[in-house]
């Protein structure tokens, strides 16, 4: 979940590929695919950062992240992931690349991420370099899955100190 | 340039054998010295040897020096002819070089890492040894018998030290760093090592001159006074985190910290976190980025290499504040791309690892994986000491302080001009730790540059810095009062390294300079707009060196 400060925006997301989606073979392709599938209901927008995706900003923003999402994912079906943009209390946004950071009060044994992992339906991606506190996990359940409900979930687990979307973002070099 | 390879650099001379336990060497005083077996093949281009860990040059040295040492060490004739005429050396090239190959093919190598200095030893069959005064013949005979080992010399300067042979090639490779390890336990030894083959560097001191009138920042701050009483230890490590670092710049090279992870033999020189771990690039934190217009950041990674010359440039064009201390060079950024939190919060615990020092002259959104990774580099940084991290205020003259700068395990550092006021563009707010000068004023902040030809902010005009193209004269925003503050901590951790970021901290807040009108100071001394002042490098380093850590 994002923390306290940030909010999910109704009406801007990030759609990646599917891992095991051919759709994103070619950027090019993909372009053309999602702009075919999205027509006139929203602006396109492909991401820099190092996770290949696309920004879509819909010309009629829905009243909650979920709506906006329902849409979307109806839209483009299951070789797409589709993921509500977060953004701070700058209103700066960030990009969820779909993964979730899960980090625990101490360190977190093989077994205790095997068994998180099982439980609220997630992947261990791996645990992250330089601290054993935390790890990356992904929806087992693919594009089916609105994010912020399974963070949800995970948030109110009292073996987790905490949980956010993992994101890329502009960094401003001053 | 013509290129004789001995061995391809994917097919290691050396022998790299797998340690089932530690491997290295008993000092004398009792401490121990690990070493790291490393894949080691050599190549030799026009003269010069250079040696390669996977792939990466790790050293060079002259070719002919390299064949004085394999004649020496392996009893090899002169195959060289001696050098004469101009033309000549490149044949004397080419002979040392197909000599150099044919004692290659005929020995094996073994090389190691040094954990304590990071340079690269190559074992020969040989261990020195000496014997403690009043151990009797019959013992040492006895010893040396034991070994397995011959008496090659008896020391004439050193009483009861002697060279050991392995004439019987008993002990190949790393056999031979255990027996010495070994030997060096028995009560009747004072010492026992390995006779290696070196690699030594030379210590190369900062320039020892004073920053030009082009580096006023420095004059203003009292950066000469500062340095009477040091520009900062070695051991001193100031990570900068930004679009990449041009670690053959001629004035930071000497400064840039060798062989980081003691862990990881690929890390040479730093690494950059946009890539992935597993990518071949990974390990190597230039800047890569590029595209016309060249001079402007936006689209190129320039931006990073000016940063660390206001750090630790070691002069004598450009000097940093702590020209001595070395340079952590972290990339996170491609030029303007988005980047990835979690590598971004992976590169701040990385550099807490290994780095006094963390300055970061960017800002973006709130994340709480940089938040943890703050929290993380202040509980393990510098053996539970915590990390120093400086961070950027911002250039939005807003009155808000950046991200990651608000946060409470950084400093937020704001910019002031040559006249003594506050830099338009620099942000404020209650977190504003200090201000340092940058430009804004009448003029621009003198640093290293990326010195590729054609690129970075001078691409080689006199008005922009020197035809050169190697320094820059108008760099400056709150990216260059952030890492000028981070040479500051770290001068005042070479003269006090058991300080905490709080007492850092306490330092350069007592030791600022209230500049601008006076109102514009609560009464606890703070300003959101400077802070708590501009900072004094000559009164901080006074301050840090009378400071005494607090009793319990």
């Amino acid at each position: 979940m994002p923390s306290s400060s940030e909010q999910l925006s109704p009406g801007l997301f990030v759609v990646r590929p599917a891992a095991a989606s051919a759709k994103a073979a070619t950027k090019a392709a993909a372009d053309d695919d999602l702009q075919s599938r999205l027509g006139a209901s929203a602006r396109v927008e492909a991401l820099s950062g190092p996770t290949p995706g696309w920004l879509v900003k819909l010309k009629r923003a829905p009243k909650t992240a979920r709506a906006g999402w329902n849409s979307l994912h109806r839209l483009l079906g299951a070789g797409y992931v589709v993921l509500p943009a977060i953004v701070d209390d700058a209103g700066r946004p960030r990009y969820p690349t779909g993964l979730l950071s899960l980090r625990f009060g101490n360190e977190a044994s093989e077994e205790a991420l095997h068994e998180i992992g099982i439980h609220y339906g997630l992947e261990l991606v791996g645990r992250t370099k330089f601290t054993r506190q935390q790890a990356l996990f992904r929806p087992a359940g693919g594009s089916d899955v609105f994010l912020p409900d399974v963070s949800g979930k995970v948030e109110r687990d009292d073996k987790v100190e905490a949980v956010w979307f993992d994101a890329e973002s502009a960094f401003t070099r001053t | 340039m013509p290129v004789s390879p001995i061995a391809p650099p994917d097919a290691p001379v050396g022998v790299a054998v797998p340690v089932p336990e530690r491997l290295g060497l008993h000092m004398a005083d009792g401490s121990w010295v690990g070493l790291q077996p490393l894949p080691l093949s050599l190549e030799a281009v026009a003269g010069t040897t250079v040696a390669r860990l996977s792939g990466t040059p790790v050293a060079e040295m002259a070719t002919a020096r390299v064949m004085r040492a394999a004649q020496a060490f392996f009893e090899l004739p002169s195959k060289a002819p001696a050098p004469t005429a101009a033309p000549v050396v490149a044949s004397r090239s080419k002979a040392s070089t197909r000599a150099l190959g044919n004692v290659l093919e005929r020995k094996t190598i073994s090389a190691y890492l040094d954990a304590e200095t990071q340079l690269m030893r190559i074992l020969y069959k040989q261990v020195v040894l000496r014997f403690k005064p009043g151990t009797p013949q019959t013992l040492r005979n006895a010893i040396i018998r034991d070994s397995g080992l011959h008496l090659f010399a008896e020391n004439p300067l050193a009483p009861g030290q002697v060279t050991l042979s392995d004439d019987d090639r008993l002990h190949p490779g790393e056999a031979l760093v255990r027996l010495a390890a070994q030997m060096a336990t028995l009560d009747e030894v004072a010492f026992a090592t390995p006779d290696f083959i070196s690699q030594y560097r030379r210590s190369a001191p900062a320039a020892s001159g004073n920053p030009s009138t082009k580096q006023w920042h420095l004059r203003l701050v009292g950066a000469s006074q500062a340095w009477k009483l040091g520009r900062g230890k070695r051991s001193v490590v100031v990570a900068v985190l930004d679009d990449g670092i041009d670690v053959e710049h001629p004035e930071l090279r000497t400064n840039v910290l060798r062989h980081p992870d003691p862990d990881e033999p690929r890390d040479l020189c730093g690494r950059d976190f946009y890539l992935p771990d597993d990518d071949a690039d990974h390990f190597n934190p230039r800047p890569k980025r590029f595209r016309a217009p060249f001079e402007e950041m936006a689209g190129n990674d320039i931006h990073g290499t000016c940063c660390a010359g206001v750090a630790v440039g070691r002069g004598p064009k450009a000097y940093g504040m702590a020209p001595n201390c070395r340079l952590l060079p972290v990339k996170v950024f491609h030029a303007d791309d988005l980047a990835s939190d979690s590598r971004v919060a992976d590169a701040i615990r990385y550099s807490a690892q290994f780095a006094d020092v963390i300055s970061c002259s960017w800002g973006g959104a709130k994340s709480p994986d940089i938040e943890f990774a703050l929290r993380d580099a202040r509980a393990i940084g510098r053996k539970g000491r915590g990390s120093v991290v400086v961070c950027a205020s911002g250039n939005e003259e807003s009155k808000q302080v950046n991200y990651p700068a608000s946060d409470p395990n950084a400093m937020a550092i704001g910019a002031s001009t040559d006249g003594e006021e506050l830099a338009w563009y620099s942000n404020s707010g209650p977190q504003l730790c200090v201000v340092a000068p940058s430009n804004g004023g009448t003029r621009g902040i003198f640093t290293t540059d990326v010195s590729t030809q054609g690129r970075g902010f001078n691409t080689g005009t006199v008005a922009a810095g020197g035809t050169d193209g190697l320094f820059t004269n108008d760099f400056g925003g709150t990216s260059s009062a952030t890492p000028l503050v981070a040479g500051l901590c770290a001068l005042i951790l070479s003269l006090k390294p058991d300080m905490t970021p709080d007492d850092v901290r306490g330092i350069l807040v007592a030791s600022a300079k209230k500049i601008g009108p006076a109102s514009a100071y609560k009464a606890n001394g703070h300003s959101n707009r400077f802070g708590h002042g501009r900072i004094d490098a000559a009164k901080a380093v006074a301050l840090a060196k009378a400071w005494k850590k607090p009793a319990g």
